[in-house]
């Protein structure tokens, strides 16, 4: 999964991939490093979406570099390594999520005027705290991220059923959060 | 039009057609479901409502400054010197009690080698009480006779 595109070009940037993380595996850090360039707006993306915090995402993002390098033993085909850290990322973020649940959730930086955009912001990242953090995380994965059901079953590690259940059920309940905050 | 399964349906095709291309019957009876039922139609635009409002707030990341990676190898640098000291300090603590015992057993021995050097041991008294008495070998003069 995660294959960069398809024809000659893809094909190409795969392989190089494979051979940098061959590198990588041996120590060597400028194979590490163009690892690193080449995933980490991805990863910080997708950090930011599911916990909507940039300092967090980045700190999530370097983790997940972190453990895919130390573990880049269990990769078992060199060509995957996008899918493979992807998915050390978004199980990062799902501990993150899972971790902060007990803290009450801070709003103090939404005041009415500061605008409509950080206003709305603010709204989606409230109503998204009140999801469980595997409807949310399903959520954003489909509908911020773009990733399609088999992909997300691969990166949560559940059943594609699973993956239709969570997210029906994160529509609707997304749904009704929102009408309740906008009125 | 009130039908809670026809509704039903309607709701979950809707939601489907976010993922996956409808076919065109489906299309056509969400059509006309949504035109005869103001609820459906309502939970419709709803749904997508707050999906775009979910969808515009996608974070852009800042292009990568050289910072990120310096940090990441410096942290992997570090953890990988921190494991491998954690690995091997079993071994070192090993080495360095031998190395003690060495050390300490080599000073013991220097120490009682420089105690024997300053104290008349034993073999050297024996020496010293079996030196061979050799035969006095002088011819005995006799005593000049006075004339």
């Amino acid at each position: 999964m995660f294959k960069i595109g398809r024809g000659a070009r893809s094909m190409e940037l795969a392989l190089d991939e494979a051979h940098w993380v061959v590198r990588a595996r041996e120590g060597q850090e400028h194979s590490m490093r163009l690892l690193i360039e080449r995933h980490r707006n991805r990863l910080v993306r997708v950090a930011s979406n599911i916990l909507r915090d940039a300092n967090e995402a980045e700190d999530v993002a370097q983790e997940a570099f972190l453990k895919a390098f130390r573990e880049l033993d269990r990769l078992r085909d060199d060509q995957a390594f996008s899918g493979y850290v992807y998915r050390i990322c978004v199980r990062l973020c799902m501990d993150r999520l899972r971790s902060r649940r007990a803290e009450p959730a801070e709003f103090e930086s939404a005041t009415a005027d500061q605008g409509e955009a950080i206003e709305n912001r603010v709204v989606i990242e409230r109503l998204l705290d009140r999801l469980p953090y595997d409807l949310r995380v399903t959520l954003v994965l489909r509908e911020v991220e773009q990733l399609s059901y088999d992909e997300i079953a691969e990166v949560l590690r559940v059943p594609v059923g699973t993956v239709r259940s969570r997210l029906h059920a994160a529509r609707e309940k997304f749904r009704a959060l929102w009408l309740e905050a906008v009125g | 039009m009130r039908n809670p399964l026809v509704c039903r349906k309607f709701r979950r095709l809707a939601t489907e057609a976010r993922d996956r291309e409808l076919t065109p019957s489906e299309k056509a009876f969400l059509g006309h479901h949504a035109a005869a039922c103001k609820d459906c139609e309502e939970f419709e635009r709803q749904t997508s409502a707050s999906l775009s409002a979910l969808t515009g707030l996608a974070f852009v990341p800042k292009p990568s400054a050289g910072r990120f990676a310096r940090t990441v190898l410096r942290q992997y640098r570090l953890r990988s010197a921190r494991e491998s000291l954690s690995y091997w300090s079993p071994a070192i603590l090993a080495a360095a009690v031998a190395a003690t015992l060495v050390l300490a057993a080599l000073q013991i021995a220097t120490a009682n080698r420089a105690a024997d050097s300053f104290r008349p041991g034993f073999s050297q008294a024996r020496r010293i009480t079996n030196e061979p008495v050799l035969p006095d070998l002088t011819p005995a003069i006799p005593p000049a006779h006075p004339r």
